[in-house]
């Protein structure tokens, strides 16, 4: 649905924000993963269509977005990591606002800003002003008016930044449900939530896509070489790489990617998509050091 | 430490080192060259100080103020910094102390630029070190500690840095006003409209300028001491007032207490059917109502009406002082519509584009905006529209302020006058708008757009291109000729240039929108579009703009170069250098002209024909003569008879004739020449050239050819002398110089006149001479005028449709020329000009020597450059002062009657004797005529009338005593204005107190008698040796203490 070619984007001080990317990417929840200043708020920009690139090609269901930016934000739904409101305007007027903007008419607007209200259970909320909202009620503005009109590509720049539990578990399913029609591309820290409901994640580190692919086929790359150790032995296999130390009641745990049981006392453990993050970024991180 | 902390915070933010530049840069452009060698120099360094410090302290204070003290407010770091262990009331004293030796810092690299200039003319001086350090901890500290304070409690009051920047540009406007109506000498056209306010402001002054100013007349030690401490308790008690303001609790969240989401409801896309149309209507209003909505904007907008209102009721029916008209709604139209309403207009309108184009990005709504599927044409025509509509609200509370101001006065109040003028003044005021908009929206950094802008506003606003040398009308954004109309002749002096300069001007920035639409980050600041093969048609328009300043560039010049003080000194360095040898050249002189003129009002222009008689008053005879022309007007052709013109100066318009047969002594030669005058179209009718179908004016200097070395050409400031290479002039004074009776010219600069003159039909013409002649041919009125005695060669011709009065006193016929309907009740100024100039002529007649000619004529004229001009046989009075206005309930006397009879008098004083020695001030012309009104004033309305007459002047005297750094100099010798007039006015008044008319009229007498034409020119001295000669003995210690002791 979404294919990127060789996409770089240099900024003005050197930064090196997109490193030669190229993916295509599938209908449906895609993950974007990577540690901050990775990129993902750049490659979401441009996709969103806020910034120019050096080199490469986007292409949207058919569409050079690069050429044909306008008609591509015909079906865009964005909501950015970091948003404010006109401080003046009500919820409800600024989803007017918003939807007017998105080219709705007065009868789909009244129509959908009222679903939307409602769905996201800020109809009581209608005539606040955003501003005095609180973080969560923001964020579900925010989806709002991401959602208004019929979007095909939905990005989401870390849409459950700032939410309890259960509006996050709230909100993914939303999206699940939503993203059967449509490519919704999701950028988190919240490795679990990539795992739990996209099919296809893709990676990126430094600029560059480190990895990519359908989430349990990436997953199951580590199955069997995923330890779980009390403390780490002196010596560890060639080619073993510890993904990460935790604690449990205060006591350290390392996971630890082994082609081989590390020690005897190693209990093997599920593989996650974390595991997966870990260990690319690892592997990356190993391989930098090296060359 | 926590000082040091906050200090390395303030310079390590951008806008501070920004200050820190332009600040300085602004005290250098403002101080070099300013100071002068000659004068009072502690003085003058005193005044360059507080102008330094008048025009920046409030701007940097306010800029400053909010990334300051609202730091944590904009970076969202309140609460990081709220729970650190220092306490709010520390916390801001430290930022309070920073701001403040951050400004006391900048302010003072100011002072020591200043310095550094008056070092450098200078030399080292102790007593301006001390008047530099004395600045500082009496004016600098202080006025810095009060701003600071001031801007720290707005911050914490009002906790918006557009409100900071708003309250602190009105306390700079606010004080500029302050200043210009209290008389400080800083501000150029500023006056005391009250003395008791001018009193106050010496005591309440809060920046003590006005103390300081006034201590230059008188020390003012106390009010100097009261008014500091009052300054210093007063920024006290707004620190603590400030302190003990609370925050205003901005976040007031509201928590969600239902469930996330409503699972009952399913979510359908919907494919949008809208129309772009209403996108770009929902834009333009909210983007307006987010202007609008702001109770500072309605605030502004409230408070621009009110001044405007004030303006208008408090000034608009003054025509000068002690004399009002009776207002129309031009009058209100003056005190608006121009300077002001542009000046505060443009300010307001950049602002504004600021706010509507980055509104998104402010509120952080940049991206949604951007990401959705608007048009960026539509985002950016939305703007557009917006502060053009803006523009439109600005010119509507002017329009309400002003005629409230007029209804409020019972006025003659015309709508249409005011929606006219303010119709033409919206179309700049929306283009710089349009362009300030196009930047914000091409530069992604809203840092870089503002400065772009207000380096615009600068080039606009101020003659900063011209200090550099590089004189044009379009560095000033949209700018055009309009001037203020007037009763005479409505817009006639500027309107015709108005379109051809808007026209360039609205496809400059038509182009510059079409080209910021494509390239345009749509307000996230992210990205641009790149440049593209297929955008080169945007060079189009680009080339059309282009095409159509470089049109209009041509046209300017060929009209009139663009000239400017560094060009015009060039020209005369190189004039005196190239032709200085023909100095003492003998040359011979104009002893007649023949004047064939047609004018054409309507087509305003007119086509010269001149024949001169060239006579050789000399012993020798006369090989080559030197011919030239003003700069500025095109060779005109020449023609000598029995002569070639042997060299040529283009550059200099001056060609050098040589005869075949040398002019003998009393041999006559005649040139002849033609040549047109227009017009100009694309600059103002202002000056001694004017031609319009209602009022036509030509005097013949600089317009008609000249002979020989023109010594009014010479560079007289030393300075400038040695700048261009020339020799030093040993001036002398005209009391030591003309203290040897042989050191003056061998003749006055005499000529008669015969002059043929066609003009439209319905048409006076008005010159030199007795009308012999008049006729109509081919729909056309001729008149035929001959001189009867040879006359000040100063010719001039006008063709005026006006009607005329005349009246005849004795052989000479009084003629007046004035449109009667701009007379309004109580409609007797031509009766009072009239009977200024019988009076004065009567007076002359009884007392001195009669008037030579057989006709004096009163022109009522435009505004041309002065008030009053007297020509040979010719008067001009600007129509406003001269004929609409009447005294004052409070006048002491009648202007009207003053200022003609002061004009009449230069029929003597000026052109029968004075002006003819180049060598002699300005006392025999103007002093003199300024003891003629105390006699004639006197005279007509008693001495009450002429006592009011010597306080008035004394006021004014006073007044530019205050402002003036030049060195005092004696009456006889003075070149000050000030002198020449107010001065004199006191000491003439004095001397007929101590020594009577009588003496002073046997003075005058013995100088007709042994200098008027044709014997050597009469100087200033003579009339002094005069009335020592005339005086009792105890009387000229007096006479030498008033006219030539300093």
């Amino acid at each position: 649905m979404l294919t990127l070619a060789n996409i770089n984007k240099k900024y003005a001080d050197g930064t090196h924000a997109l490193n030669n990317i190229t993916i295509h990417l599938p209908k449906g929840m895609v993950g974007l993963l990577g540690p901050n200043g990775a990129g993902k708020s750049s490659l979401m920009r441009t996709l969103a269509c806020l910034q120019n690139v050096d080199t490469g090609h986007i292409n949207f269901d058919g569409l050079n977005i690069l050429e044909s930016p306008d008609e591509l934000r015909k079906q865009l739904g964005y909501l950015p990591q970091q948003f404010g409101v006109y401080p003046a305007m009500s919820c409800h007027a600024l989803l007017e606002h918003i939807a007017i903007l998105k080219g709705l008419n007065s009868e789909q607007r009244k129509r959908q800003i009222n679903e939307l209200l409602s769905l996201l259970n800020l109809t009581g909320f209608a005539n606040k002003k955003v501003s005095k909202f609180s973080g969560g009620m923001k964020q579900r503005f925010g989806i709002a008016q991401a959602l208004l009109g019929n979007p095909k590509l939905i990005i989401l720049d870390e849409p459950t930044a700032g939410l309890d539990p259960a509006e996050r578990e709230s909100l993914n399913n939303l999206l699940v449900s939503i993203s059967k029609e449509r490519l919704v591309l999701l950028s988190t820290h919240i490795v679990e939530d990539i795992e739990n409901q996209c099919r296809f994640v893709a990676m990126i580190n430094q600029g560059k896509l480190i990895q990519s692919g359908n989430v349990d086929e990436l997953v199951h790359q580590l199955a069997g070489n995923v330890w779980l150790l009390k403390r780490l032995p002196s010596e560890l296999p060639a080619g073993s790489l510890v993904l990460s130390k935790s604690y449990r009641y205060g006591k350290p745990i390392f996971r630890v990617y082994a082609p081989q049981c590390p020690e005897p006392e190693a209990v093997a453990a599920t593989a996650t998509l974390q595991d997966k993050y870990f260990y690319e970024l690892k592997s990356q991180g190993a391989k930098n050091a090296t060359s | 430490m926590r000082l040091r902390n906050e200090l390395k915070y303030l310079f390590t933010q951008p806008i501070v080192w920004l200050c820190c530049v332009f600040a300085p840069l602004f005290a250098f452009t403002l101080s070099s060259g300013l100071a002068i060698a000659e004068g009072d120099t502690l003085k003058q360094f005193s005044l360059h100080l507080i102008s330094i410090h008048m025009m920046q302290l409030a701007v940097l204070v306010g800029i400053l103020a909010p990334a300051i003290f609202l730091r944590d407010q904009l970076h969202n770091m309140d609460e990081l910094i709220g729970v650190t262990p220092i306490t709010s009331k520390y916390r801001e004293l430290f930022r309070v102390v920073s701001l403040l030796l951050c400004l006391i810092m900048i302010s003072f690299i100011g002072s020591l630029i200043v310095w550094h200039w008056q070092l450098r003319v200078q030399g080292l001086d102790w007593e301006a070190v001390n008047s530099l350090l004395l600045n500082s901890f009496l004016l600098l500290i202080p006025n810095c500690s009060f701003l600071v304070v001031l801007a720290f409690w707005v911050c914490k009051r009002f906790q918006s840095a557009l409100v900071t920047y708003t309250i602190l540009g009105a306390i700079w406007v606010g004080y500029l006003f302050f200043a210009s109506i209290t008389g400080n000498p800083i501000l150029a056209g500023s006056g005391i409209i009250s003395e008791s306010l001018y009193q106050a402001s010496i005591w309440l002054d809060p920046f003590a300028y006005s103390t300081i100013i006034a201590g230059f007349v008188e020390p003012q030690y106390w009010a100097l001491v009261i008014n500091r401490l009052m300054v210093v308790t007063l920024t006290i008690v707004i620190y603590i007032v400030a302190v003990r303001t609370t925050k205003k609790n901005i976040k007031q969240g509201t928590k969600a207490s239902e469930p996330v989401l409503n699972l009952k409801v399913l979510y359908k896309g919907i494919a949008p059917k809208g129309h772009n149309c209403f996108i770009f209507l929902t834009l333009y209003k909210v983007s307006i109502l987010n202007v609008l909505k702001l109770p500072i904007t309605q605030l502004t907008l409230v408070l621009w009406s009110v001044i405007v209102f004030n303006s208008v009721a408090s000034s608009f029916e003054y025509a000068e002082a002690m004399s009002v008209v009776s207002p129309t709604s031009i009058d209100a139209i003056n005190h608006y519509a121009f300077d002001m309403h542009l000046l505060i207009g443009c300010l307001l309108l950049v602002l504004w584009s600021w706010q509507v184009s980055c509104a998104a990005k402010r509120f952080h709504m940049a991206e949604l905006i951007a990401a959705s599927p608007v048009k960026t044409a539509t985002l950016l025509h939305s703007q557009l529209f917006t502060v053009a509509t803006l523009a439109i609200v600005f010119s509507v509370m002017s329009f309400l302020g002003a005629s409230f101001a007029e209804w409020f006065a019972g006025s003659e109040y015309h709508a249409s006058q005011h929606i006219y003028i303010l119709a033409l003044m919206l179309l700049p005021l929306t283009l710089v708008a349009w362009v300030s908009v196009c930047i914000f929206n091409i530069c992604r950094s809203p840092l870089v757009a503002g400065l772009v802008v207000i380096v615009i506003l600068i080039l606009k606003f101020t003659p900063v291109m011209t200090s550099f040398g590089l004189t044009h009308t379009f560095w000033s954004l949209a700018w055009t000729p309009l001037q203020a109309p007037s009763e005479f002749w409505g817009y006639r002096a500027s309107l015709n240039s108005y379109w051809p300069y808007m026209s360039v001007w609205i496809v400059a920035v038509l182009s510059f929108v079409v080209i910021s639409q494509l390239y345009n980050h749509r307000g996230a600041g992210l990205g641009r579009r790149a440049v593209k093969v297929k955008d080169t048609w945007l060079a189009l328009p680009v080339f059309l703009s282009v095409y159509l300043f470089a049109q209009l560039h041509f046209n300017l010049v060929a009209e009139k170069p663009l000239t400017n003080s560094h060009k015009r000194e060039a020209f005369k360095a190189n004039y005196e250098s190239t032709f200085v040898n023909w100095k003492y050249k003998e040359q011979p002189i104009i002893s007649h002209i023949d004047a064939n003129i047609d004018f054409y009002p309507d087509k305003q222009f007119a086509q010269f024909e001149l024949k001169y008689t060239l006579t050789n008053p000399h012993s020798t005879a006369i090989k080559r003569i030197l011919v030239g022309r003003a700069g500025f007007y095109k060779w005109a052709d020449i023609k000598i008879t029995g002569a070639r013109k042997a060299a040529f100066y283009p550059s200099l318009n001056q060609a050098v004739y040589e005869f075949e047969d040398a002019i003998k002594p009393g041999e006559i030669k005649i040139l002849t020449t033609q040549f047109e005058i227009h017009q100009a179209k694309l600059w103002p009718a202002v000056g001694h050239q004017i031609i319009t179908p209602e009022f036509s004016y030509i005097r013949a200097v600089p317009v008609l050819p000249t002979i020989g070395y023109q010594v009014n050409y010479e560079l007289i400031d030393k300075h400038l002398r040695e700048k261009h290479g020339l020799f030093a002039r040993t001036s002398s004074l005209p009391s030591e110089l003309l203290a040897v009776k042989e050191n003056r010219p061998s003749r006055y600069d005499r000529i008669t006149m015969s002059s043929t003159v066609s003009t439209a039909s319905g048409y006076y013409v008005v010159t030199q001479g007795t009308r012999i002649a008049h006729q109509r041919e081919d729909n056309r009125e001729v008149f035929k005028f001959k001189t009867d005695s040879a006359f000040n060669n100063l010719p001039a011709w006008l063709t005026l449709p006006s009607s005329l009065i005349s009246e005849q006193l004795g052989e000479v016929k009084l003629l007046i020329y004035a449109n009667r309907k701009t007379l309004t009740e109580p409609a007797d100024s031509i009766a009072v000009n009239l009977q200024a100039m019988k009076d004065t002529l009567t007076w002359f007649k009884d007392n001195i020597v009669a008037y030579k000619a057989k006709t004096l004529s009163m022109v009522a004229a435009p505004k041309f450059g002065g008030a009053g001009y007297a020509l040979p046989e010719i008067i001009l009075i600007e129509n406003n002062v001269g004929f609409r206005a009447f005294p004052s309930f409070d006048a002491g006397f009648d202007q009207r009657y003053r200022r003609a009879v002061h004009e009449t008098a230069h029929q003597w004083f000026g052109h029968d004797i004075g002006n003819s020695v180049p060598d002699d001030s300005a006392f025999l012309v103007e002093s003199m005529a300024k003891y003629i009104e105390l006699v004639m004033i006197e005279k007509r309305y008693g001495k009450a009338a002429m006592n009011a007459l010597v306080d008035y002047e004394t006021r004014r005297y006073k007044q530019a005593l205050r402002v003036d750094t030049l060195a005092k100099q004696a009456l006889v010798n003075s070149t000050k204005n000030y002198d020449q007039y107010s001065k004199a006015t006191i000491v003439f008044a004095r001397l007929r107190e101590k020594v009577g008319d009588e003496v002073i009229i046997k003075a005058l007498k013995s100088v007709w008698r042994e200098y008027a034409y044709p014997n050597r020119p009469a100087t200033s001295m003579d009339f002094i040796r005069a009335l020592q000669t005339h005086a009792k003995n105890s009387d000229r210690v007096l006479i030498k203490e008033l006219f030539l002791e300093i």
